[in-house]
């Protein structure tokens, strides 16, 4: 079973009273009868004892005064049972042997008592003697007292006892119910409290004046309760500043923040939260004319923070962050809402009538870096507040970081919005080519100014054109979509002509109609024929009663924006910037077109190109074939003459061995026949071979891709630069020159495009007998011109040189020599790409590498290196 | 030596104090009755005397209380008077009145050491009576006993 508190102090109350009440019942009254009877038994002795003084003064002194008034108070006394005059004398024992005393009742009172000297006490009597001692006798007082007066005062102590333990009981149990329950009721009480404030009320508190432990505790939780109250206001308030996803939350958080320390008995109307411009001396507001009003009770204003001792004071304070307390009063306290109210702040009473020379503010303002919270109260504001006031201004120094962490990012955003927005500004008009994309203007203007967030029912964009003196329009229909293009003439009307007047000086135009003057611009459109009737401009709404026209000029033109009222200074810069990045996308939308334009011109030269190139380079090819043709007719000429002079010899034969055939001289025919046989193989093998050269000749002029194959590139070497030296000696009888090949026996066939590699090689080689033959043209001094191609295996690479001792590549030309048209030879004896394509042809198709080695005066090494 | 010089001096004063204090025979003294001028009678049979002196009245006729006053047993007129009217000794006399007292029947007189501290409780205390020897002094009165001043 659990027992309450109250049922624990009623029990230990019950207990301490019980036993009391038996101590009361049963000690008490035995203590007390045994202290009685002591009494009792002293007070008969001392009786005796003065009768025995006062018979011993009788004796001695004659003197019965001390007697007389003892026997007297002894007799009178109720309880008395007899009181004895005894002598005592001292006699012999009968057998003589040991004196005895004797003692003999001398007096008694009453005179007819028996007197038993030798009693002692009883139950029912007291006993007591007292002696005395005379030089006329010796003796002593026996007294007797009835017990029956103890008895009777026993039985009262038990009933006195009983009824006093009832009593006790009784007031104990009192006692411990009002006890009990003066201690449950508050513990009770606090627990009930506690339990709420568990739940989250924390608006609780325990009435209790006593200065007990439970008092004390009682304080203790009320003043816990206030600072749970207190934490638990700083923490809304924090959540508040925590929860804000906009700057505009602000006021929200500064409205809680003054809401809760109403809540906690501080805050009072026109408390407030300010910002403080040091720079400017200035507060920017925010106040309440209702703490419990929210944001809606919220005035904003600003105040300058100069000309009153108040103001004056607080920015001193704030400077040096310290708390600044005032009293407003009089003249003072009227000023300050004449400046209050000044701001823009309505008052919601009228503070300054109200004023007196007897009315009197105590402000107190507690700062924070960026600001400063001031609260306004009737009376002093004591310590323990003013700490709590600082820690909501430290919290709401939070909220304001906040704020302004989320200004920055909402700056930042709409930076990014407004770049974003921009960037598709730009691309959108970007993307345009014609003229009839321009009227899609409108359209991106609305929807960019939509997602700005710039508040606006109509837009539009005139382009200047100064040449023609005309304005061309593009307006928004009150949907978005485009009412289409117009001209407008410059003097067309005063709106046109102003709007040209500030375009020229680069200044923002404002103007406001109201609905008149817009129906009547409407009229005139319809009159010169831009739109069709006032739907079509105003659209399914009837006309705006009021329009707010704002002109952002640009390098080509105006950006219109109409507005039911004017745009603040936000969204006025925002159409401004959006009023810049058109002007320069219109400005990219011009060059583009003008890019078009010669984009297209560079196109049809690029062709024009291109074709004179594909030209220039079956001109090399042909060139080269040229070069070639004298080589090749030397080449086929050879086996046409081992044709002709086999075929001549062949006829001779025939002729011969017909007359052998008439001789019958079969052994002759046969010899013949066998020289036959052998004249037309070699017929054969040398018509093949010409055969060859001619089939090379022409796959040396066939365009378009051929496949790489395994090729020995030895046999390449050999024959290209047969090819040359024969091409050139055939062109130039005078042209002479030493050519010497190495070719490596273990050069193994590489895939490579024969013709292509045969066609670089051609080229190298003719390069480099022009080279020697022009230094041999120049020097005379024993030079032998001389080409050497050799080949040669690397590791997993081949190699081919193409050396020449002539006067080497000079630096300048060096750098120059792979480039397309470049050219040493004179004009019209190089088509300047013969070594262009050969570096092509190595590196891009045969993925190898192109060197050269060359030093002046002493002649050029080209070394090419394909991969195996 | 020094003793034997003490034990003659204590003798010398026992000497002398037998000498200084030889007692006056009782027999040998008058007594004279005296009273309080109130309520006191002028005179008395000794039986009268005796039974007041007893306590055995313990009233005057004027409804006063009698108070006894005697000279203590150890001077001569108190010796007197237990013989001559107590008729007891000293001794037998304070038991008597102790007697008395613890009964509670009387009060018990008053015993002075000198005649006149004796004669000036009596002249004093109305309803007094005591027993002194040649009384002169006119404050009291002299009770005759028997038609004698003294006896």
């Amino acid at each position: 079973m659990m027992l309450t508190v109250k049922g624990k102090i009623l029990m230990t109350v019950l207990t301490v009273v019980l036993m009391f009440a038996l101590f009361i019942l049963f000690y008490f009254p035995a203590r007390q009868e045994h202290y009685l009877l002591e009494n009792y038994n002293e007070e008969i002795e001392n009786f005796a004892k003065t009768v025995a003084l006062g018979v011993e003064i009788a004796l001695t002194e004659q003197n019965y005064d001390g007697v007389e008034t003892a026997i007297d108070f002894v007799r009178d006394d109720e309880r008395l049972v007899y009181v004895s005059l005894i002598q005592t004398d001292s006699i012999s024992a009968p057998d003589g042997s040991n004196l005895m005393v004797e003692k003999k009742v001398i007096n008694s009172f009453p005179e007819d008592v028996k007197v038993n000297p030798n009693a002692v006490s009883s139950e029912l009597f007291i006993i007591k003697s007292a002696p005395f001692s005379t030089p006329m006798m010796s003796g002593e007082i026996l007294l007797s007292f009835s017990t029956e007066e103890i008895i009777k005062s026993k039985k009262q102590i038990r009933l006195t006892s009983l009824i006093a333990s009832l009593v006790v009981f009784i007031i104990g149990l009192l006692i411990g119910y009002l006890l009990a329950r003066n201690i449950s009721k508050p513990v009770l009480a606090l627990r009930d409290a506690a339990n709420r404030v568990g739940e989250g009320d924390l608006t609780q508190s325990v009435d209790n004046k006593s200065r007990d432990e439970i008092g004390q505790l009682s304080v203790a939780f009320n003043k816990m309760v206030k600072d749970l109250g207190i934490e638990a206001a700083l923490e809304r308030v924090r959540t508040k500043a925590l929860a804000m996803q906009h700057s505009d939350d602000l006021p929200i958080t500064i409205a809680s923040l003054l809401r809760e320390l109403n809540h906690i008995g501080l805050a009072s109307e026109y408390s407030g939260i300010g910002i403080i411009n040091n720079k400017r001396k200035q507060a920017e507001f925010w106040t309440t004319i209702n703490p419990e009003g929210g944001q809606d009770a919220l005035e904003k204003g600003k105040i300058s923070l100069s000309g009153h001792p108040f103001l004056d004071g607080m920015l001193y304070s704030w400077e040096n962050q310290e708390p600044h307390t005032y009293i407003l009063q009089g003249d003072e306290y009227h000023d300050y809402y004449q400046l209050f109210e000044s701001s823009g702040v309505k008052l919601s009473r009228d503070a300054i009538k109200e004023s007196s020379s007897q009315t009197l503010q105590f402000c107190y303002t507690a700062m924070f870096p960026a600001g400063a919270l001031t609260i306004f109260r009737s009376k002093p504001i004591v310590e323990t507040n003013s700490h709590i006031i600082q820690r909501f201004a430290d919290v709401f120094h939070l909220a304001y970081t906040r704020f302004q962490d989320l200004r920055n990012s909402e700056v930042n955003v709409r930076e990014e919005m407004k770049q974003a927005s921009l960037d598709r500004v730009r691309g959108e008009i970007a993307s345009m080519r014609t003229k009839e994309d321009l009227s899609e203007i409108t359209p991106i203007v609305w929807k960019e100014l939509t997602s700005l967030g710039v508040p606006f029912i109509r837009c539009g964009v005139f382009i200047v054109d100064e040449v023609r003196k005309s304005i061309q329009s593009y307006l928004s229909k009150p949907d978005g979509s485009s009412l289409g293009v117009f001209n407008l003439p410059y003097n067309a009307n005063d709106f046109s002509k102003m709007m040209v007047d500030h375009w020229r000086k680069g200044k923002a135009y404002q103007d406001h109609w109201n609905k008149d003057q817009f129906l009547k611009f409407v009229q005139s459109m319809i009159k010169q024929g831009h739109i069709k009737d006032e739907k079509t401009y105003q659209g399914a709404a009837s006309p705006p009663e009021s329009l707010d026209l704002h002109f952002f000029p640009f390098a080509q033109g105006m950006l219109y924006v109409g507005n039911t009222t004017l745009l603040e200074d936000d969204d006025f810069q925002l159409v401004h910037s959006l009023a810049e990045a058109f002007s320069i996308a219109y400005a990219r939308y011009e060059d583009f077109t003008k890019l078009e334009q010669a984009k297209n011109k560079m196109e049809l030269t690029l062709r024009e190109l291109k074709s004179t190139q594909t030209q220039l380079i079956h001109a090399e090819k042909m060139a080269s074939l040229g070069e070639l043709t004298a080589g090749i007719a030397h080449e086929i000429q050879n086996p046409l003459n081992f044709v002709n002079n086999f075929s001549e010899v062949s006829i001779d034969l025939i002729e011969e061995m017909v007359e052998e055939i008439a001789k019958g001289n079969d052994g002759e025919i046969n010899l013949i026949t066998e020289d036959l046989k052998q004249n037309l193989s070699k017929i054969n093998h040398h018509g093949k071979r010409a055969s060859s050269i001619v089939k090379g000749m022409l796959e040396h002029s066939r365009t378009g891709k051929r496949q790489k194959e395994l090729a020995d590139l030895n046999v390449l070497a050999d024959e290209y630069l047969r090819l040359a030296y024969h091409g050139l000696r055939a062109k130039d009888k005078t042209f002479n020159a030493d050519f010497n090949i190495e070719l490596d026996k273990d050069l193994p066939k590489v895939n490579v495009i024969s013709l292509d590699i045969g066609r670089v090689l051609l080229n190298l080689i003719n390069n480099a007998f022009y080279a020697v033959s022009m230094r041999a043209k120049n020097e005379n001094n024993g030079y032998i011109p001389t080409v050497m191609v050799r080949t040669k295996k690397l590791k997993d690479q081949v190699e081919i040189t193409v050396k020449d001792n002539a006067d080497g590549i000079p630096p300048d030309v060096l750098d120059k020599i792979f480039q397309p048209f470049f050219t040493t030879k004179p004009t019209g004896q190089g088509t300047g790409l013969g070594l262009s394509l050969s570096y092509d042809i190595i590196t891009k198709g045969h993925g190898g590498v192109l060197k050269i080695d060359t030093k002046v005066g002493e002649g050029t090494e080209f070394i090419i290196v394909l991969p195996e | 030596m020094r003793y034997m010089r003490l034990m003659i001096f204590n003798f010398v004063i026992i000497i002398i104090g037998l000498f200084h204090f030889t007692p006056v025979i009782a027999q040998d003294i008058e007594l004279t009755i005296i009273g309080n001028t109130e309520s006191v009678p002028d005179e008395l049979t000794m039986n009268q005397l005796k039974s007041i002196l007893r306590g055995e009245k313990l009233r005057w006729d004027d409804g006063k209380g009698i108070k006894i006053a005697l000279m203590k047993t150890n001077t001569p007129v108190g010796t007197g008077t237990c013989e001559k009217i107590y008729d007891m000794t000293g001794n037998e006399l304070n038991k008597y009145f102790l007697a008395l007292v613890f009964q509670g029947k009387v009060k018990a007189p008053t015993f002075f050491n000198s005649v006149n501290e004796l004669e000036s409780y009596v002249s004093q205390t109305p309803g007094a009576i005591g027993v002194s020897h040649n009384s002169t002094t006119d404050l009291i009165k002299i009770v005759s006993i028997d038609g004698k001043n003294a006896f």
